[in-house]
């Protein structure tokens, strides 16, 4: 009976996909930026969290797991607690490439500057780059667009992004998880057969690895109570 | 005498004598953010059903089960003190009565293709969309701190805490969407 019970919340729990933790501004699952793009986005998004207040995240899925996109992307935010507890600001780029679908889901503090309409009209501009499989540009685009929207003037952003990367781009750290990490899910894979398992273990790695030094500036990259009541527009493409 | 103290504090915290009432607030607070998303879609509607007629006043029949199941959603209120199974079953089926009838609107919609392409009307939807998934989020929150209070007033040791100080009773909890209006729901035929 036990064992019944048991094997009863395996499956329950292996069929919701599990929300990895905090890593970085961009998690990358299904690796559409390159380590440099993803270095430079990172640190444009670090950038706007410190001066504007604003913390923008991309979080692009491999899979959902059968779950809808409204329901991950709060699934997510509730999580994360994206913005300060104070403000409120934070912004939740979610993409799940299996399943073709986006979502914008805004914070309490910016739902009077980001409307759904404007958040879901943005979405429409972007589903064409993803249709051509130009997903890089399409994010690009969105979060242009989103820090637009919400006051950040795209100058600052792109001047702090020069500043930035003239710094060591990436730690031998973080490098060497990375490394660790892939040879790891190599080995597993066959067994386990889970993607799920490597983007966890992917992104502890590195959060643990920004925590002893691999990402060089901003320091660590975590969400600080910020509530989300479903404002927001979803798409697919 | 100092572990005698520490221990007090231990059992009174953890009996419910601060949570409960925490809770309490839990749902208060969760059951105003139900209300308020169920109000900001009744905000939009008169908005909607203006532009719809633009384009489509023939649909008038449609247009004014919308216009009916939204008064009768708006006056149905109620506050934290007042929710009980009857009321809360009430409230939400005034509520339903409204989705219905939107979901009807928006199938109707589907004919007019210069209405569907008209920039107000897209906004509109996307915000009615946007405010759909709010009500969806806001019910979740109620749902779930409603079984954070029922839990605490009902399993031991914190309802025995509830029973000497507070008296307060199971609060109601949202149930499925009755099966009547899920059958009702409007039928498309080609």
């Amino acid at each position: 009976m036990r064992i019944l019970l048991s094997l009863l919340l395996l499956s329950f729990s292996l069929s919701a996909r599990e929300i990895p933790s905090l890593s970085g501004p961009v998690i990358d699952e299904a690796k559409i930026f390159t380590t440099d793009q993803k270095w430079q986005l990172s640190s444009v998004l670090k950038n706007v969290n410190e001066k504007y207040g604003i913390q923008v995240q991309v979080f692009i899925a491999r899979d959902m797991g059968g779950d809808a996109i409204e329901n991950f992307s709060i699934r997510a935010v509730d999580q994360w607690k994206l913005g300060s507890a104070k403000g409120d600001k934070g912004l939740l780029l979610v993409m799940a490439m299996a399943e073709k679908k986006i979502r914008i889901e805004v914070g309490q503090g910016l739902e009077g500057v980001i409307t759904d309409a404007q958040a879901g009209i943005l979405i429409q501009s972007l589903t064409p780059y993803f249709r051509r499989g130009d997903f890089s540009t399409g994010i690009l685009v969105g979060v242009n667009g989103l820090l637009g929207l919400a006051g950040v003037q795209t100058q600052a952003a792109s001047v702090g992004m020069n500043k930035q990367t003239k710094k060591k781009p990436i730690g031998i750290f973080t490098l060497s998880f990375l490394v660790i990490f892939f040879i790891f899910e190599m080995l597993t894979r066959r067994r386990r057969g889970s993607a799920l398992f490597y983007g966890a273990m992917l992104g502890g790695g590195l959060s643990s690895s920004s925590r002893s030094g691999g990402f060089s500036s901003g320091g660590g990259w975590s969400g600080g109570g910020g509530g989300f009541s479903g404002g927001g527009a979803s798409g697919g493409w | 005498m100092r572990t005698a103290l520490f221990s007090i504090i231990l059992l009174v915290t953890s009996c419910g004598i601060q949570s409960i009432p925490e809770s309490k607030n839990e749902v208060e607070a969760t059951w105003a953010e139900v209300q308020n998303q169920y109000k900001r879609r009744a905000d939009l509607i008169p908005n909607l059903v203006e532009t719809v007629k633009g384009y489509a006043a023939q649909e008038k029949d449609t247009l004014t089960a919308v216009v009916e199941a939204r008064a009768k959603a708006t006056q149905s209120n109620i506050s934290v003190d007042n929710l009980n199974d009857q009321t809360l079953q009430q409230f939400s089926k005034a509520q339903q009565g409204l989705s219905s009838a939107l979901s009807r609107l928006m199938v109707v919609v589907e004919k007019y293709p210069d209405l569907k392409s008209n920039e107000n009307f897209k906004q509109l939807q996307f915000q009615l969309e946007g405010t759909e998934n709010r009500i969806t989020v806001a019910r979740n929150r109620y749902i779930e701190s409603i079984k954070n209070f029922n839990n605490k007033v009902t399993v031991p040791p914190s309802s025995w805490t509830n029973s000497l100080f507070y008296h307060h009773s199971k609060m109601p909890q949202f149930q499925v969407e009755n099966l009547e209006q899920v059958q009702d729901a409007p039928k498309v035929s080609f």
